[in-house]
Formats: structure tokens, C-alpha cells, sequence
């Protein structure tokens, strides 16, 4: 029974890993916002453009320094008004979205997970495949990609079948429950040339045949090796039994010339002496011939013992290679060989253990033949089932789930062919998917978000699992702070703040590169920049004639102009609050007028008089007014008259006239109280 | 100018009053409803109240202004 620990880490790895890391930045920022507890650059929640969209449209834009943000709260322009000050709404309101490249990155970390097509146990990064805790040298991204999209556009074919048949056939002789005489394995060992005749074998089976023949043969060297070993031995009892003779010739030589010397030492001293030295040299020379002859031996046996290792670690080290480059067949097929040829004592692997350490991260476990023929028929048994699953998914309409686990079982069973259980017109449709995948991809990185949202909903017809609104609801939150930010560049440009409004157009690229509203902004720019060459010009002839409407009429473009000049600046913004005043008193003398309120609407139109009484617009709502309200206004103009003459009693009683028309009218009240002061100091005078 | 004109007339309101000085009244006179400024020295009257008539004796001083040299109710 397969116990192999199961570890099919999800790794996708370094991109799953970054992406975590950066939700939990993008979930403390957010914390941040809620909090209010951010101190760096503020970036609002996705639905954070509505509300300040919201307070953006309460600005109510008027004028070049903002100074109708008043207005909108129903009140008046205050003279005083600095350009900071009349900055706070616009900077509150507009900046909201600085720095959106919170967004961007959001949106591409969405657009990293949803459309990379890669399963989660391939990491391009790494280059590695994880597979049940093993790893696989993993091809660079692109090559791989080139070699599975031609896997899907392949079809099975009649000569696949053949060779899957034959490979079969020949695992199944190497089966130790079948014959493994030699005559049979001889037999199976030419089925590999038939196996190498085709194409999708690449081969491989010539170097299984090669590796057992160079075994065989190596095996038919070791024997007449171990002949000349036999002949040697021969020798070398001989020479000993020689070098054996000498040594008791010499002894006896020695004895009798002992007896000999007790008898005539002294006239036989030196002859004795030459016969024993000649015995001594032969059977020194007899010594050496047997050194030689023993040195041959261990020679031989030496050559012998490393023959036969060179074969078995060439073996082993076909298998591991076989192993690593996914060749599960000729893995087994080779070790079948393998326990035919070297003893069951032989079966620990000597060779490849770094490249089955890094094969087998983690693992304590001696590595043997058999280790590796068990991971060879896990893999095989493993695509099966991957096939299996991906057929299944298919059938069920999970296509984006299918398409990931058939990269898997693709890149494990990328030579069997129990791939070819995948039909072709499933293979066309998952090519479709995997194009539009990494095309969507693609896009989403150029930040082509129409291009972008356009696919995904062709991705979404070729499967149904994918998250298309989920991709659209991102484009859209990108679109909307990309706007947000060129509305925030818009604002700071007619500040006058050109730092600040670059700085938001950036931001507005960085989001959305392609972003109309990025165009419109650009050619407002250079109209307003074109108009500001001459701004200084129509200035001065405008003020000259207090045209105070044809300046305001001409705002953007004089502040454009005007936005470094210090002495005409001031002027500018007077005159633009003044008629800003003046619209907004005309415009809600004519809402009274709506509510039948016609004495009060005269009243504020003889204010927005006081600021400019040529004004244009107040005027001829003063002359559309009038017949309403002739009475009270001829009451007011005998007043004014009277006061103007000096006749101050009456100008009071005209006042007193006037508002007994319209008993709240607050010129009448003014009026009275001011007649009534300078009668009283007359008197006094007088007094 | 420099003539005496008698007026009889109804406070309606007192419009200013200056200690030492006077008051200046708005006043609607009989079979009238438009309302008058006049002026009342101090010395003429201390005490007057809105809603009373009196009949008061006055001239017309530069700039028109009705000032009232006597007065009394009625």
C-alpha cells in the first residue's frame, strides 16, 4: 500500500504569499480609514468616491478661488476670504484620492489571481512543479505555456494508441510475476527498438536498450576477467611452490656446509661462500616473480569490482534522470531491467542523491530502484485520476477548474498518454479559455480596464465558474478613483496649486492610463494656458471699465494668467466675489418672487445693486420685478430722494410710507433708524 | 414755514427718544392711515404713550420735519 505523505502545497507559491501579505496591508489600511488613525496618505474605501463625490458637487465652483463655496451654504462671500482659506474645501473634498495607488494595486492583485490560469502547484517564480511533496524542475513560464497550448492543439492519434499498447506490453514482461528468463527478457529488450520507431517516445527506449546492452556486455568482460584471474592463480601456486623449493635447497645447501665446515673450515672458507650467494639470488628473483604475479591478481580483481560498479551506478543514474524528467515509463521499464540484471542486494540507488534530495525535499529514506519504481506508478496512476477529475469539470461546466487541474496533470503527464482520454473539441475550448486568461492578464496589467472588462465577459461564456463580477466591480472602483483623482487635479489647477494638481494627474495615469476624462483635463489645460498668455491684457481693460461681469465671465482664464501676479490677483478675486455675490442675490430674489414673496426679492436685488448697479443680470431682473412692487419702490425712491436732498423728515416719512407696504422690510427699518439719527443730531445741534 | 398747524393725531410708535432732548413719534393723523414722523421736545411732554390722540400744535421746520410746540389730549 502507497503511504507516501501527501503534500500538494497550493503554493502558487511567492505570488499566493505576496498577495496575503498585501491584503493584510490593505486590511489595515482600511482599519486605518475607519479609524481615522491613519497618518500617512488617506485612501478611501472603494465606496468612499460616492461620498466624496457627494461633498465635491456641494462646492458649487464659481469662481477660480472657490469663493462661491460660500454660496452654496446660503450665505454671503466674505470679502475677507483668502485664497487658503477658499483652498480648505477644495483640498478636503479633492485629495480624498491621493496616492490611489492603493486602488491600482488592489485591482492588480485581483487581476493576478483571477486570471492567471496557472495551477496553484506550479511557482514560475521558483521555476518548480510540487507534486505530493516531490518537486519538479519547473520550465520557464513561457515554454511551458508554448508546450501545453500545442498539447491543446493536438489530437489523439491511432499511433499514440499504438505506442501506449506497446509500452504496456513491455512493462507487463518486465512483471516479475511473468517469465524473466533470459531469453525472455532478451525478447522484451527488442521491443524497445520497436518503441523508439515513434515519435512520442523521443528516443528514450534506444537509451533503456543501450543501458542494457552496455550491462550485458560489461557482465560478458567481467567473466573473461575472471579467466585470466584462474590463469593467474595458477601461476602464482606454481611460483610459490618454486620460491618454496629454493628456500629448503638453500637450507639444505646451508647444513652441509656447516658439516663440511667442522671438518676443513680453514682451506674451504671462500668456495662455500660463492655456492650459497647463487642459490640466495635465484630465489630472490623467484620472490619478485611471485610479487608481480600477485600484483596482476589484485589488478584484475580490481578492474573486475569496478566494471561491474560502472554498470550499476549508469544504471541507477539512468533511472534517477529518467525520474526527474518526468519519464515515468521509462523509469520503470528501466528498473525492471535493472532487477532483472543486478542482484536484489543492489538495489540501494549510489548515485543522484543531491538531485533526489532536492527531488524529495525533507526526506530521511534511504532512496532505492524500488522507491523510485513506486513514485513512477503513483505519478501514472496520479494523471489518471487528474484526467479523470478534468473530464469530470468539464462535464460540469467548472471549466476554470478544469483548466487548472489540467496543467497539472499536463505538466506531470506530459509524456504518457493517458492525456489522450481528453478530447480534442474539450482541448480547443480549454485553449480558448487559457488564451483569453492570459490575455485578460495582460491587459489587466497594461490597465486596458475596457479591454479588460470586454474579456471577461467572453472568459465568463467559456466558463461559468470564472468571477466576472467581481473583475467588473474592480474595473469599475479603479475607473471611478482614476476620475476622482483627475477631478482633484481639476480643482488644484484652478487653485492655482500646479504641484498638487501634477501630483493627482499622476495618480489619475497610474490607476488608468487610457482615462478620457485624463485628455479632457490635458486639453482644458492648454486652452486655459493659451488663454492666459493674454490674460493680463483683457485684465486691465476690463477692470479699467469695471466690467466686473465680463471678468468674472473670463474667471478661469484670468486666474489661469493672473495666478502669479500678486498685484492683480487681489483684484481678480474682489471682483469675482462681488459678481458671485450678485448672482447669488439674484438668484434668490427670484426664488422669493417663485414663493410670491415680491417685496422681499426687491430688497435683495436693491443689495446686489449696491455691489455693482451696472451689473447686467441684476438689472434686468430689477426691470422684470418693478411693476410688481411700483408702490413700495416709489416710496423707497421718494426716500432715498429726500435723503439725498437733505430733507431727512421726509425721507423718514417715505420710509414710514414704504413700510407700511411691506411692514418686515428691512431697507425701511434701516432706513427709519438712520432718518431718525440724523434728525435727532440736527436737533441737537440746534438745541 | 413758520406757520402753526394743528394736528390731531394717535401715536403709533415712539421711533427714538434722547434723554434731555425729545422724541421723534410716528403718529397717523385723523382720516388718515399713513403714518407721520413728528418730533416732541421734552419740555412739551414727559409722558406719552402709544395709542393715545392728542391734538398738538406744531410747525414745520427745515427739511419738513413737524415739530410739535404743544399738545394735549383729546
Amino acid at each position: 500500500m502507497w503511504k507516501h505523505y501527501v503534500n500538494i502545497s497550493f503554493s502558487r507559491s511567492q505570488i499566493r504569499k505576496n498577495s496575503d501579505a498585501r491584503d493584510r496591508i490593505s486590511r489595515s489600511r482600511n482599519r486605518e480609514i475607519l479609524d481615522g488613525s491613519s497618518s500617512g496618505v488617506v485612501y478611501p474605501k472603494p465606496h468612499g468616491f460616492g461620498y466624496i463625490m457627494r461633498s465635491s458637487l456641494c462646492i458649487y465652483v464659481v469662481g477660480f478661488f472657490g469663493v462661491a463655496s460660500v454660496s452654496a451654504q446660503g450665505g454671503f462671500p466674505m470679502s475677507g476670504q483668502t485664497p487658503t482659506a477658499a483652498q480648505q474645501p477644495a483640498q478636503a473634498n479633492a485629495s480624498a484620492p491621493t496616492g490611489g495607488m492603493f486602488e491600482s494595486n488592489t485591482f492588480l492583485e485581483m487581476a493576478n489571481r483571477v486570471f492567471d490560469p496557472s495551477s496553484d502547484s506550479m511557482d514560475f517564480e521558483n521555476g518548480s512543479f510540487e507534486w505530493k511533496g516531490k518537486n519538479f524542475n519547473l520550465s520557464e513560464q513561457r515554454a511551458f505555456r508554448s508546450r501545453f497550448e500545442r498539447f491543446l492543439l493536438a489530437s489523439p492519434t491511432e499511433e499514440e494508441e499504438q505506442y501506449a499498447h506497446l509500452m504496456a506490453d513491455i512493462l507487463e514482461r518486465l512483471s516479475v510475476s511473468n517469465n524473466t528468463s533470459d531469453d525472455a527478457i532478451l525478447d522484451t529488450w527488442e521491443l524497445l527498438f520497436r518503441a523508439s520507431r515513434f515519435d512520442l517516445d523521443g528516443g528514450n527506449s534506444t537509451i533503456v536498450a543501450n543501458q542494457v546492452f552496455n550491462a550485458w556486455r560489461i557482465r560478458k568482460e567481467s567473466r573473461g576477467v575472471s579467466m585470466t584471474q584462474r590463469e593467474l592463480q595458477q601461476v602464482r601456486q606454481y611460483q610459490q611452490e618454486v620460491v618454496a623449493n629454493r628456500a629448503m635447497s638453500l637450507q639444505n645447501i646451508r647444513e652441509r656446509r656447516l658439516r663440511e665446515t667442522s671438518a676443513g673450515q680453514r682451506d674451504d672458507g671462500e668456495a662455500s661462500s660463492d655456492g650459497t650467494e647463487s642459490v640466495t639470488s635465484e630465489a630472490a628473483y623467484r620472490m619478485l616473480d611471485l610479487a608481480e604475479t600477485e600484483a596482476r591478481i589484485i589488478a584484475l580483481e580490481t578492474q573486475s569490482a569496478m566494471t561491474g560498479l560502472q554498470a550499476k551506478l549508469q544504471f541507477q543514474s539512468q533511472i534517477v534522470s529518467f525520474m526527474l524528467q518526468r519519464r515515468f515509463e521509462h523509469a520503470l521499464v528501466l528498473a525492471g531491467f535493472y532487477q532483472a540484471i543486478f542482484k536484489g542486494s543492489h538495489q540501494s540507488l549510489e548515485v543522484g542523491k543531491d538531485q533526489l534530495q532536492e527531488f524529495l525535499p525533507g526526506s530521511d529514506l534511504a532512496f532505492t530502484v524500488d522507491s523510485m519504481t513506486f513514485i513512477a506508478r503513483e505519478a501514472i496512476n496520479d494523471v489518471n485520476k487528474g484526467v479523470e477529475a478534468v473530464n469530470a469539470a468539464y462535464k460540469e461546466d467548472r471549466n476554470l477548474i478544469a483548466l487548472e487541474r489540467l496543467q497539472e496533470v499536463f505538466f506531470l503527464g506530459e509524456y504518457l498518454t493517458e492525456l489522450n482520454k481528453i478530447p480534442t473539441d474539450q482541448r480547443r475550448h480549454m485553449l480558448d479559455l487559457y488564451r483569453g486568461l492570459i490575455e485578460a492578464g495582460e491587459l489587466a496589467q497594461a490597465k486596458d480596464y475596457d479591454g479588460v472588462s470586454e474579456l471577461a465577459v467572453k472568459i465568463y461564456k467559456l466558463a461559468e465558474d470564472f468571477p466576472k463580477n467581481r473583475v467588473l466591480s474592480s474595473v469599475e472602483t479603479a475607473k471611478s478613483m482614476s476620475d476622482m483623482a483627475v477631478f482633484a487635479a481639476s480643482q488644484y489647477r484652478n487653485l492655482g496649486d500646479i504641484d498638487k494638481a501634477r501630483s493627482e494627474l499622476q495618480t489619475a495615469i497610474n490607476i488608468w492610463p487610457s482615462n478620457p476624462s485624463i485628455r479632457e483635463f490635458q486639453q482644458e489645460t492648454t486652452k486655459l494656458a493659451t488663454a492666459g498668455s493674454q490674460g493680463v491684457q483683457i485684465f486691465d481693460d476690463l477692470y479699467k471699465r469695471m466690467d466686473r461681469r465680463g471678468i468674472y465671465e473670463r474667471r478661469m482664464d484670468l486666474g489661469f494668467a493672473l495666478a502669479e501676479d500678486t498685484q492683480r490677483r487681489p483684484l481678480l478675486m474682489e471682483v469675482v466675489e462681488q459678481v458671485a455675490r450678485i448672482d447669488l442675490l439674484v438668484n434668490q430674489s427670484k426664488e422669493l418672487v417663485k414663493q410670491g414673496e415680491a417685496y422681499a426679492a426687491w430688497e435683495l436685488l436693491v443689495e446686489a445693486a449696491k455691489v455693482d448697479p451696472s451689473d447686467g443680470p441684476m438689472n434686468q431682473a430689477r426691470a422684470e420685478l418693478a411693476p410688481r412692487v411700483a408702490d413700495f419702490v416709489l416710496q423707497l425712491d421718494l426716500a432715498e430722494r429726500q435723503s439725498e436732498a437733505g430733507h431727512n423728515a421726509g425721507a423718514l416719512a417715505a420710509y414710514l410710507a414704504a413700510q407700511d407696504i411691506y411692514p418686515v422690510s428691512r431697507l425701511c427699518r434701516q432706513g427709519i433708524q438712520r432718518e431718525t439719527e440724523v434728525l435727532m443730531s440736527g436737533l441737537r445741534v440746534q438745541e | 414755514m413758520g406757520n402753526r398747524y394743528v394736528l390731531r393725531a394717535q401715536i403709533k410708535e415712539q421711533l427714538k427718544w434722547e434723554k434731555g432732548l425729545g422724541r421723534v413719534l410716528a403718529v397717523v393723523a385723523e382720516g388718515s392711515e399713513a403714518r407721520l414722523p413728528v418730533f416732541v421736545p421734552e419740555a412739551v411732554a414727559e409722558n406719552l404713550h402709544v395709542g393715545q390722540r392728542y391734538e398738538m400744535e406744531a410747525i414745520i421746520e427745515e427739511g419738513g420735519l413737524i415739530y410739535v410746540e404743544a399738545l394735549r389730549k383729546y
